[in-house]
């Protein structure tokens, strides 16, 4: 079951704290860990990155892809050991849909996210994408709390 | 995240199919496993046990408590022979609720739930627990399927 995780990260606090947990499941026989980035069609979920951005790079394809890119290799720096592959990818699209669509191309075996994302208000106890996700997935999903 | 594991049981098949993948997951570094039914007091959940039920004096005989409790060591059994350390318990209210508050006040880090339903019967029948405490657990929850 833990043999190919696909960890969907879009940089926040909560995702953070997946990182955390992640690094202590050591013992469950994880081989290969996919970090997952999407972009977002709705734009609005890009404070993290758009330091790096100017507003009319983000119109542009190739920019914002890179540039999530780029974040996502730095941020699971951390995570990278000997007896875990680590794959990065990038897509674009919309979140719950994407993270569905890509743990089943890329037959992955247990979903863990974060329960809220950078939009969700402080006291909402699981945001929309995970919600979703966690009601659609085909596959195991652990929601970090 | 493995430490105190609360797993809610009501023997459906899904139920069943959790404790299959709860298996699967021994060698994570598992703490303990408390196995909790919670006794619907909306008796109509019952359907499948009204041969020992005879509603109006499930209680005093206790007929369900005895059963439950011969059904509940018959999972514990099982999975202690995978090597996990499980306790059982029983509480009785309304199920969602019950788990919650089992969660909060005894110090669980992960609730084991079987797949919510994709239909919206099955939904309703099966998965309507499981999405209410997706919803509003303040501990981390996996979902399996």
């Amino acid at each position: 079951m833990f043999t190919r995780i696909l960890f969907p990260t879009d940089f926040s606090v909560h995702a953070k704290k997946v990182k955390t947990k992640i690094l202590k499941m050591k013992d469950c026989g994880i081989k290969e860990l996919v970090l997952l980035h999407v972009v977002n069609k709705k734009l609005f979920g890009y404070s993290p990155i758009s330091q790096e951005l100017t507003i009319n790079d983000m119109f542009i394809d190739g920019d914002i892809t890179k540039s999530a890119e780029l974040k996502l290799k730095g941020w699971g720096k951390d995570l990278e050991s000997t007896d875990i592959t680590i794959k990065y990818d990038v897509v674009k699209g919309n979140p719950f849909d994407e993270i569905i669509e890509y743990s089943l191309k890329e037959n992955c075996t247990l979903i863990i996210m974060g329960s809220k994302g950078l939009t969700e208000a402080e006291e909402l106890l699981i945001g929309s994408t995970a919600e979703k996700v966690a009601r659609k997935s085909k596959i195991p999903v652990i929601i970090i709390k | 995240m493995f430490t105190k594991i609360l797993f809610p049981t009501d023997f459906s098949e899904a139920a069943e199919k959790a404790k299959d993948k709860l298996v699967e997951m021994s060698k994570c570094n598992i703490g303990e496993i408390i196995l909790l039914h919670v006794v619907d007091i909306r008796i109509f959940s019952y359907s499948t046990m009204l041969d020992i039920i005879e509603v109006d004096n499930w209680k005093k005989d206790g007929k369900l408590i005895k059963e439950l409790n011969r059904k509940l060591d018959a999972w514990k059994d099982e999975l202690e022979k995978a090597g996990l350390k499980v306790s059982t318990e029983i509480k009785e209210g309304i199920p969602f609720d019950e788990i919650l508050k089992y969660s909060e006040n005894n110090g669980v880090t992960l609730i084991l739930l079987p797949s919510v339903g994709h239909g919206v019967v099955e939904r309703m029948l099966v998965g309507s627990t499981a999405e209410k405490v997706l919803r509003k657990s303040k501990v981390s929850v996996i979902l399996l399927r």
